[in-house]
């Protein structure tokens, strides 16, 4: 190629002519065009986290299984508990139907692919405004009900429960929405399967024929997003029914002892699973690119190494394996062809009608040039600390009457309103792992048939902390994601994370990014817990940093504690009580303490063990009105209790109507629920924890604030429908 | 010889068309049309090889009754069916 | 003796283990019959799961009517040799194929519905999971009449969600031993799940089985006029 070749191509291709250099270097020669294609690919940030693999390495790693794998896990008695993430932020902002869809047919591959059955599927979905009825907020709508139809087509049709996850709302997310997925899927010990490849061995694809759907996938996630409509020719079709029939085929495959390795097909399909099988198992690989079965005609050999078809999988297997996987496959009416050898060596040769088409040491492709971030520290503007709370910092001088209009206003919030719009369409009681009520509770539970064990998970974020401070903001994070499965009994083991940003070639955001991974970093030494998988999305412009964590807890007792109350129950606030009256603190960020924050979760679940908690919740959103409005609401309506769905829960206390008091967020607060008020505060005064008794849930159907009264059912209605009719309008 | 079918399956008009009205509702709501009357349905595009035009038309009708559609709630339509040259 | 129960297994059926573990729970001995398999015989029921056979395309339901065991459930229900039940994509199954009368269309608000739903079954308060896009159940007015005249509307919402027709939940063909239904008695058994009610409906269904086999006459005489 000339130099003005070469240079357009680069360009396009999104590589920088310092890495073509890299890459001469380490093939000692010019690399021809479709080697270019390749390293393309396999550099890019989607597939070979560039800028980011230096940092992620430094998070804490032990207690994790398998990290480094397609995903890695937690054990839990003689089983590992696979958990993973994955963003499909920029494919669901130009199709948001399919690229949901196919954000959770990528993510359950990655948890089949250690041979574990996908259990759950929980999701973070982050739009912009969806108010009003202006063009920005009719697409946000419209981005929402695709994300969330989308979802709800692929997970419900491969009979994966959708348990939990987040909704929320933020102007920031106005460019691009975020789609974070993640799946969680069980194994047994001595039958996990990695990746490594072994020599003299077969390589066997399955699943959809290959077409050009996705392709330069990777590379367009890992550049911004431009107002191009054709990038719709980037969007990849997801196909539940053929997904549902490849899970029962791997996992049938997987049971053989002929099977070496195996590898899911997603960021530059073909090349980047069989050259990271190729590298983890030091080994060559010659593939024959004409025996890959094709939906389209005419397909060059780059387009079918890097195309991302969905609903595909490679195996690594001795000569006996190649004829048990086609037999399997054929049973669930699935492609299978023999694609390739394994040799001992490490080139990555390709060949198209027996003439090599390319041949590159495998290193080369899966050890891309690693850059340090060029960091700088943002400047702070006034504007950033305004947005903070849910309710945001106001004038402490409202009305009674005005705090009464505006709790009629934040029930109607998208960002605090009931989920139950989006959760309703998720299929969430299939494979009857569920508990009952997960949406009542602080974590989402499922039952572990295998250990006779409770395992719960959450997805949490927090932008507008992380944009003030994304130190903070990651330290508080873990914290959250901790207080919401110490309210509900569980003890925290581990996370996967999710690190949503905008480019990281800007100083700027390097400075956010390395912030976060630093407060992660502090926060799980604290816990003592593990990451053990994750992913990152950069380019998402104009979104405030957004790291989502997905968390795994284990439940400490032998039911939960749910987020509700029942008639009689006093109501007590323990931790920080005595924040924020004053209206302009609000404008300094806490830090969760993490010494009283270890105090809680003893008193609490010292109180769970006797038998003395009726419920709790951590408060967050909304702050402490927000919370005993969230248990005030999940007391009520259908099958909060077992009996008399016509109990009508209502509340009597007495608070002042101190705005911020109210509504203030501040880390390490929990609300409890108890019929034993004595001897709850016997203990909370013997352990020193402040606390204040709110009031007692009664069953007068009023929300009764002292400084005003409020009909509950009149509130909980709207709370329960102003999603959907936001959505819907 | 070969055929080209295009079918389309709708729901028959005695029965709800849910999908059809919410679509119907929204020309309303952004003032495009006020009572567009919508009805939703599938449409099948495939090709069969027979030996003469009667046996493909019964082969047609086979594929319609026995796969495409539910008598009980749907009809459909043959918007097209005619030889194509195989190439 | 513990009853004998076949689960279809077709492509795209998600819910086989689920109502394995739920029917060994109740008692029965559960085992999975793959949608190739042509012949019943020797089961004292066979379970058309729920899920998604063959990913739902064209309408739920239609193409799982052309699997060979298909034909073999209308065989077993013909010569009369046990009891069969579809739940969800079960029940869609039977209404394609001809078993139950009417047909399920798509839910009246056009979505998918996942929700512990109040029901009356056979007279009483329950409480199951639903989980369905295209659980509206409608027939003829000649089909409804019928279903009324037979008492064969054995299970019905008392919020209706998805727009069924006379609330209609599920349908109990009580002559020839075929009960469909939409909701999911397989997630309300096992105790975690905090539901309970799914048992009653599989106990209903072992005394009916258990009226069979004590009486074997009161189905076999006459071709069944829907097959």
């Amino acid at each position: 190629m000339t130099d003005y070749k070469i240079h357009k191509t680069l360009n396009r291709l999104g590589l920088t002519e310092f890495e073509y250099r890299e890459i001469v270097k380490k093939l000692s020669r010019e690399p021809n065009e479709l080697e270019l294609y390749l390293f393309s690919a396999m550099w890019s940030e989607h597939c070979g986290y560039k800028h980011s693999r230096k940092y992620l390495d430094s998070l804490p790693s032990k207690g994790a299984c398998f990290r480094g794998e397609n995903s890695g896990g937690i054990r839990v008695g003689r089983h590992i508990v696979f958990f993973k993430t994955e963003s499909h932020n920029h494919p669901s902002a130009v199709e948001p139907y399919q690229g949901a869809a196919t954000g959770i047919g990528g993510i359950l591959r990655d948890i089949l692919a250690m041979n574990a059955r996908p259990a759950v599927l929980l999701n973070a979905l982050k739009f912009g405004e969806i108010a009003g009825a202006g063009d920005i907020s009719r697409r946000n709508k419209y981005l929402l009900n695709g994300v969330v139809e989308g979802i709800s087509d692929y997970g419900n049709s491969t009979g994966v429960p959708t348990i939990g996850g987040e909704v929320d709302f933020n102007e920031c997310y106005n460019s691009v929405p975020l789609v974070n997925v993640m799946a969680v899927g069980v194994c047994h010990k001595d039958k996990v399967k990695t990746s490594a490849a072994k020599k003299d061995a077969y390589i066997v694809l399955i699943g959809s024929a290959t077409g050009r759907d996705g392709l330069f996938g990777a590379a367009f996630a890992s550049k911004e997003l431009e107002a191009d409509s054709n990038n719709r020719i980037s969007v990849q079709i997801g196909d539940p029914y053929t997904k549902k029939n490849l899970i029962e085929a791997t996992l049938e495959i997987l049971k053989s002892k002929n099977i070496y390795s195996c590898q899911d097909l997603g960021a530059a399909g073909l090349l980047s699973s069989t050259s990271e099988m190729a590298a983890k198992g030091n080994v060559a690989i010659d593939l024959y690119l004409d025996k890959v079965p094709l939906r389209e005609k005419n397909m060059l050999p780059y387009e079918i190494m890097l195309s991302e078809s969905q609903e595909r999988m490679v195996f690594c297997t001795n000569s006996k394996g190649v004829n048990e996987i086609f037999q399997i496959c054929r049973k669930y009416e699935i492609n299978s062809a023999l694609i390739g050898v394994t040799k001992p060596g490490n080139t990555y040769n390709l060949y198209y009608n027996d003439v090599l088409e390319a041949s590159v040491p495998v290193y080369a492709l899966t050890e891309p040039v690693l850059y340090d971030l060029n960091i700088k520290k943002p400047a702070k503007t006034k504007a950033d600390s305004e947005n903070l709370s849910l309710a945001g910092v106001q004038n402490n001088t409202l009305t009674p009457q005005e705090i009464k209009h505006y709790i009629f206003k934040m029930a109607a919030s998208p960002r605090f309103a009931s989920k139950k719009y989006v959760y309703r369409q998720y299929d969430n009681t299939v494979g009857v792992r569920t508990l009952k009520n997960p949406h009542r509770l602080g974590v989402s539970p499922l039952y572990l048939f295998e250990e006779d064990k409770v395992i719960g998970f959450s997805m949490d974020s927090n932008e507008r902390v992380c944009k003030i401070n994304p130190y903070i903001g990651a330290y508080n994070l873990v914290f959250e994601s901790a207080a919401n499965a110490v309210s509900s009994g569980f003890e925290p083991c581990g996370i996967t994370n999710c690190l949503n940003f905008a480019n990281p070639e800007n100083p700027e955001t390097a400075y956010q990014f390395v912030q976060t991974i630093n407060g992660f970093k502090d926060a799980l030494a604290a816990l003592k817990i593990p990451v053990v998988s994750g992913n990152v999305s950069f380019y998402n412009e104009g979104i405030f940093p957004t790291p989502v964590i997905g968390m795994m807890s284990i439940l400490k007792f032998k039911t939960p504690i749910y987020s509700m109350f029942a008639p009689g129950d006093n109501v007590f606030l323990i931790g920080k009580t005595d924040t924020h009256s004053d209206g302009n603190e609000g404008k300094t960020l806490n830090i969760t303490d993490f010494n009283l924050e270890t105090k809680l979760k003893k008193a609490i679940f010292h109180f769970k063990s006797h038998n003395i908690v009726s419920g709790a919740i951590d408060v967050s959103k909304g702050g402490v009105l927000g919370a005993l409005l969230i248990m005030l609401f999940n007391s009520r309506g259908r099958g909060a209790f077992s009996l008399g769905d016509s109990l009508n829960i209502g509340f009597k206390g007495i608070f002042k109507p101190d705005f911020n008091a109210l509504f203030f967020e501040t880390p390490d607060r929990y609300l409890i629920s108890t019929q034993s008020p004595e001897d709850i505060e016997k203990y909370l005064i013997k352990n020193n924890i402040a606390y204040k008794n709110l009031g007692i849930a009664d069953t007068t159907g009023v929300l009764d604030l002292g400084f005003a009264k409020i009909n509950a059912s009149e509130l909980t209605e709207i709370y329960e429908n102003s999603l959907e009719r936001k959505a819907l309008c | 010889m070969k055929f080209r079918a295009k079918v389309i399956v709708k729901l028959k008009d005695n029965i709800k068309d849910a999908k059809g009205e919410a679509v119907a509702a929204v020309l309303c709501r952004i003032g495009l049309e006020n009572s567009a009357n919508v009805r939703m349905g599938k449409f099948f595009e495939f090709e069969i090889t027979a030996f003469d035009k009667e046996a493909a038309d019964k082969k047609l009708l086979n594929i319609i009754n026995e796969v495409l559609v539910n008598p009980v709630v749907e009809t459909y339509e043959v918007l097209d069916f005619s030889g194509i040259n195989d190439l | 003796m513990k009853l004998k129960a076949a689960i279809i297994v077709f492509l795209g059926t998600n819910c086989d283990r689920d109502t394995k573990m739920a029917l060994e729970e109740c008692g029965f001995i559960a085992e999975f019959v793959f949608h190739t398999c042509t012949n019943l015989e020797g089961y004292d029921l066979v379970l058309l799961p729920g899920g998604f056979s063959f990913g739902d395309y064209i309408r739920a339901g239609r193409l799982a009517k052309l699997s060979p065991v298909t034909g073999a459930v209308k065989e077993y229900v013909k010569s009369g040799m046990g009891f069969v039940l579809g739940i969800c994509n079960g029940f869609q199954i039977l209404c394609e194929a001809g078993l139950l009368p009417g047909a399920l269309v798509e839910n009246a608000n056009t979505r998918f519905i996942s929700e512990d739903e109040p029901l009356v079954f056979n007279g009483r308060d329950i409480v199951l999971p639903i989980a369905h896009k295209e659980g509206r159940y409608w027939a003829c007015d000649a089909d409804l009449d019928m279903i009324k005249k037979n008492n064969m509307n054995i299970i019905t919402y008392k919020t209706n969600p998805n727009g069924s027709l006379d609330d209609i939940a599920g349908l109990y063909d009580s002559k020839h031993k075929i009960f469909g239904l939409m909701p999911h008695p397989e997630r309300a058994v096992l105790k975690h799940c905090g539901l309970s009610d799914g048992k009653k409906v599989f106990d209903f269904i072992k005394n009916e089985i258990i009226k069979i086999r004590k009486t074997p006459d009161v189905i076999s005489g006459g071709a069944y006029d829907r097959l």
